[in-house]
């Protein structure tokens, strides 16, 4: 069951997610939707993610394989280099830079989707209707057990 | 101002279609048509109908290719800067900023193709294997233009579409029909949760970052076109530096410009306000004298060598034919903003677009004084020879400008200038 409260004063919506999270409900069973970003003290409701790593990861991917694939198409068709190496870092090093900073792109995109569970069914829908800009609806989901507990939380 | 009321404000300019607008638009339009015949003139007679002759064989298309690479560091590194030192006055900035950067690579980018003179075969430089099987020279600064030019405008064009998304929602869901479902197709299923939000502002910190190293790196590279040549006045350790400190100064001018208009056809007024345009403005007034230190390096440095291929030039510059065009670039660049700026009681918003005005045809006319007199006068003194634009490539040059107008004319009926919800979650800055 999912259970949904709006909230419009944030000091209120901040003290009644300590209290679901004291409640013992996890990240995964609370989303908040509003039409503007909400900032929230650390350990509230925190969505760790690995946006720097694979961003890292894509730049370093994308580097080593343009690098490797100039490497092969210029011993594909035997250029006349007048005795200078096929690949060295100067005359190529601003390409494997553009096609890394290029990889880092690729991979913040696709963190970007991943983490924000783009083309994906989310796990708790938003409500339906037209949204209030000012208000944030907070979405939980609970067991039927709880309800009145959880309930009574939203209500504080 | 109330969240409706600045929602209101913001998107009153999508649904209606005024008569100035349409004015404008056709303007833009015919200037473009004109722009496309001359160059179909070029098409069917080759590029004998250009200034280009022995020994200019760059001439205005790469002026200007230069000059709009150069207005392009506006959008990205302004916001990207801002973005990423959190200065609350970018707000209403930055979108207006990311749309100049994405607009004016789209333009930059036709001037190489258009100065090929083989069009239909610029794929070539593309590392695909061609119908020779030949694959392109890495080494080549026309291979890193490539590589660097379309980095930059596919990551501009994510930069200025990521924060886009919630306000394709947001539009979406105030709009009908077929509008409604591509704006619905453009929020790619935005239902604004927390960690939607959360990946957003994750993903734009991130890209902040990212993106400021692609566009120091694309300006560097274009000045490398020129640089690693043996040729007299550019073969210059400085212009990667210099050619990257003049972008942004022309980028700032671009950008005051543009959201004075904006400010005044839109309405705008109470979210661009005088804040914003006095920080650009003291921005401007810091590349000015930064854009004078790299001009006087450079030109000392050519002078207290005393090489006489470079005097050639330099002379030409200083004190030759060309000495109007250079005097005017100086009072453009340095003295009509560093007056006008400087003097705090001079400081409006007329005195900044005066400014930025003077800035954006001082830039241009550097551009054109690095390209045209060092190829004029090359080492060979018998090779030398003069270059005179062509019509075709100067109604080609005043089209691109409409061009430049006419994106951002649809841009503003399509989008809203501001960002909705950036301006929502902190309206005061």
């Amino acid at each position: 069951m999912i259970l949904s409260a709006e909230y419009r004063d944030h000091a209120r919506l901040k003290m009644v997610l300590a209290g679901l999270r004291q409640a013992g409900l996890s990240g995964d069973d609370i989303a908040l939707f509003s039409a503007k970003p909400v900032e929230l003290p650390e350990g509230l409701l925190d969505r760790p993610g690995r946006m720097s790593l694979v961003s890292i990861l894509c730049a370093l991917t994308f580097g080593i394989g343009f690098t490797s694939f100039m490497f092969w198409a210029q011993m594909d068709y035997p250029l006349i280099t007048g005795g200078m190496p096929i690949v060295s870092p100067w005359p190529v090093g601003v390409v494997i830079f553009e096609v890394t900073m290029a990889g880092a792109v690729a991979g913040v995109m696709l963190s970007f989707f991943l983490q924000g569970s783009f083309f994906r069914k989310p796990r708790i829908a938003p409500p339906p209707g037209p949204r209030d800009p000012e208000a944030v609806i907070l979405s939980a989901v609970v067991s039927d057990d709880r309800e009145d507990e959880i309930q009574a939380i939203l209500l504080t | 101002m109330t969240s409706d009321a600045v929602r209101e404000a913001l998107m009153r300019p999508l649904w209606r279609i005024s008569r100035p607008w349409l004015a404008a638009v056709l303007v833009c339009l015919t200037m473009v048509g004109a722009a496309l015949y001359a160059w179909s003139v070029q098409l069917s007679q080759g590029m004998g109908v250009t200034g280009l002759r022995r020994p200019n064989y760059w001439g205005l298309y790469i002026v200007n290719f230069v000059f709009w690479v150069g207005i392009s560091h506006a959008g990205t590194l302004i916001s990207a800067i801002l973005r990423l030192t959190d200065a609350g006055w970018r707000r209403p900035v930055t979108r207006v900023a990311e749309a100049i950067t994405l607009f004016s690579l789209m333009i930059a980018g036709i001037f190489p193709i258009l100065h090929l003179g083989r069009e239909s075969l610029f794929y070539w430089i593309i590392p695909l294997p061609n119908d020779r099987l030949l694959w392109p020279n890495f080494r080549s600064p026309l291979f890193w233009d490539m590589m660097a030019i379309t980095t930059y405008v596919a990551a501009s064009a994510l930069f200025l579409y990521l924060p886009m998304i919630p306000d394709f929602a947001m539009l979406a869901e105030r709009s009908t029909g077929f509008k409604s479902r591509v704006y619905r197709a453009l929020s790619l299923g935005w239902i604004g949760d927390d960690r939607q939000w959360h990946a957003l502002e994750r993903a734009m910190k991130i890209f902040a970052g990212v993106i400021l190293a692609i566009a120091i790196s694309v300006h560097s590279v274009v000045a490398f076109d020129f640089s690693m040549g043996i040729a007299p006045m550019w073969h210059s350790t400085i212009f990667a530096p210099y050619f990257v400190a003049g972008a942004i100064f022309s980028g700032i001018a671009a950008l005051i410009l543009v959201m004075a208009g904006l400010r005044r056809a839109l309405r705008l007024d109470a979210f661009l306000r005088w804040k914003h345009f006095n920080n650009l403005g003291k921005l401007l007034l810091t590349m000015c004298v930064v854009w004078l230190y790299f001009t006087a390096s450079e030109y000392l440095t050519a002078w207290y060598g005393n090489e006489h291929a470079e005097m050639a030039v330099f002379n030409k510059k200083i004190s030759g034919e060309y000495a109007p065009w250079f005097w005017t670039m100086v009072a453009c660049n340095f003295f009509v903003p560093f007056i006008l700026i400087g003097v705090e009681r001079l400081r409006n918003v007329t005195t900044l677009c005066i400014s930025s005005l003077g800035v954006l045809l001082g830039m241009w006319i550097e551009r054109f004084l690095i390209v045209v007199p060092t190829l004029e006068t090359p080492h060979l003194a018998a090779a030398s020879g003069l270059y005179y634009p062509s019509w075709v490539e100067l109604t080609i040059t005043a089209g691109t400008f409409a061009a430049m107008v006419l994106l951002y004319l649809l841009f503003s009926k399509l989008v809203p200038i501001i960002a909705v919800w950036e301006y929502e979650h902190d309206p005061l800055g």
